[in-house]
């Protein structure tokens, strides 16, 4: 069973301005300049979101719908335990795999293969894990003999493949993700799809944020509609999608 | 690095009167120690920085990024000390039971160079002018440890040395390496400098650790 439960939670950005990233005149300020002057250097902070509860649980599909600015890639980590909340808690239960950034923790300078372990360890399984795996990884990857040349070699579609292939080889049980992972060439697209689909449908929660109708009805039967850090509204994905195209035509 | 030993140590060695059979180890093992030392430092110091992109991404351990530099730097280490055994058979005839101090020692020396690491990394994390201002320390401090000249060059001033924890640090490891045990009061100033050093540094950063994602 997997569950995330998000209480009260808001995250508020501190603003650092180069002033107060530098330790001199941070020190001249609050200490001289305290001593010297009235005047309050506050830090300033962004609110991204404001007192949000959900509860996520087996079987939930969550688009995140919302303009740009909406606190949508916040939400996102804030459920992937990067960003902790400010104020309010959150609980988890389950395996997280956040997949934003498919290339992260791999090497160009490595070989496809030895990025297969790279990648596959930095989303936290073990060697003998990814070794079960790796012939179903490279098949799908496509790459037959370019997998033992460095991953520099190869153009941006091989590349995208291979971490495609190591990022979606292993069930999830709390599955995070931006559109970014449906970019690709077409071919590749319509192969990658299905394996999205069962990748998808494997995890026991999934959380996807979307500025796409047609992604997010594809794949997540609740959606939630954030606007400027607040949720407007979280229901079944067509309700949602209904009072948010309404919105946006009043918005012109 | 080999290169840069060796011409140092005949300049040096010539500039200070010193005799080479002792002074080119000698050196040899100063210079990769401190080499050592001041990379972790001045790596560790923008290790979160340098990995933002990391740690925006997922949610990994902290220390992981820490243990990174120091391991890297440690293979590197191992490599720059095929240099000192040659160095050492060339200039040295034997070897005595003293060079067993290297184990305790390398073990503190470590642990004080992790918490210099943990606090600074934080900080740095925080206050970005941090990693120029550290590096630029480095260098005065590097003149003024014993690392290119010896201790005794100091004679009744030694207690430059005695206060320096830097001296202290290299020294646990260089002198063994150099057939001699470290001085007792080595002992005592590094491992009261570990201790103080934890006792202030784990409370820091775990209390900050959760603010990196915001600071970077």
């Amino acid at each position: 069973m997997s569950s995330i439960i998000l209480k009260n939670v808001s995250i508020n950005y501190p603003v650092f301005g180069a002033s107060e990233q530098s330790l001199k005149k941070t020190f001249i300020n609050k200490g001289l300049g305290a001593l010297l002057s009235r005047k309050k250097n506050k830090t300033l902070y962004s609110n991204a979101l404001n007192n949000i509860c959900l509860t996520l649980s087996n079987g939930d599909r969550i688009g995140i719908i919302g303009s740009n600015g909406s606190g949508k890639s916040t939400l996102l980590k804030v459920l992937a335990n990067i960003y902790k909340p400010t104020e309010g808690i959150i609980k988890h239960s389950g395996k997280i795999s956040p997949i934003f950034d498919i290339h992260l923790g791999m090497n160009f300078d490595a070989t496809g293969y030895e990025n297969i372990f790279l990648r596959g360890m930095f989303m936290g399984y073990k060697k003998h894990e990814i070794i079960t795996k790796i012939d179903s990884i490279i098949a799908f990857s496509d790459l037959d003999s370019y997998i033992h040349l460095p991953v520099n070699t190869y153009s941006d579609g091989m590349k995208l493949r291979l971490s495609f292939s190591v990022s979606t080889a292993f069930d999830a049980e709390i599955l995070l993700m931006d559109e970014s992972i449906l970019a690709g060439d077409a071919n590749f697209i319509n192969k990658a799809r299905i394996r999205l689909e069962s990748f998808i449908s494997n995890s026991n929660i999934l959380a996807l944020a979307s500025h796409s109708e047609e992604i997010v009805k594809c794949f997540c039967h609740k959606t939630i509609w954030l606007h400027k850090g607040n949720i407007m509204k979280f229901g079944l994905t067509n309700e949602v999608f209904h009072d948010y195209n309404s919105f946006l035509n009043t918005q012109k | 690095m080999a290169i840069l030993v060796l011409t140092l140590g005949v300049l040096y060695g010539m500039l200070f009167k010193q005799e080479l059979n002792n002074y080119i180890p000698y050196l040899t093992a100063g210079i990769i120690l401190w080499n050592f030392l001041s990379n972790v430092i001045t790596e560790g110091a923008s290790v979160f920085i340098e990995h933002t992109g990391y740690i925006k991404q997922i949610n990994l351990n902290e220390l992981t990024y820490i243990f990174k530099i120091f391991w890297r730097n440690i293979i590197l280490l191992i490599h720059n000390l095929v240099i000192l055994v040659i160095v050492l058979i060339i200039f040295h005839d034997s070897i005595s039971i003293n060079i067993l101090y290297v184990i305790p020692g390398t073990f503190v020396f470590l642990i004080n160079i992790f918490w210099i690491v943990l606090i600074l990394s934080i900080l740095s994390a925080r206050f970005r002018d941090m990693p120029p201002l550290i590096s630029s320390i480095l260098l005065p401090i590097f003149y003024f440890t014993p690392v290119i000249w010896n201790k005794d060059q100091l004679n009744e001033r030694a207690i430059l040395s005695d206060i320096n924890p830097f001296y202290h640090l290299i020294d646990l490891i260089r002198s063994p390496l150099l057939n001699h045990a470290p001085e007792p009061l080595t002992w005592k100033f590094t491992i009261i400098m570990a201790c103080i050093g934890l006792l202030i540094s784990i409370p820091i950063f775990q209390n900050n650790r959760k603010n990196l994602p915001y600071w970077l």
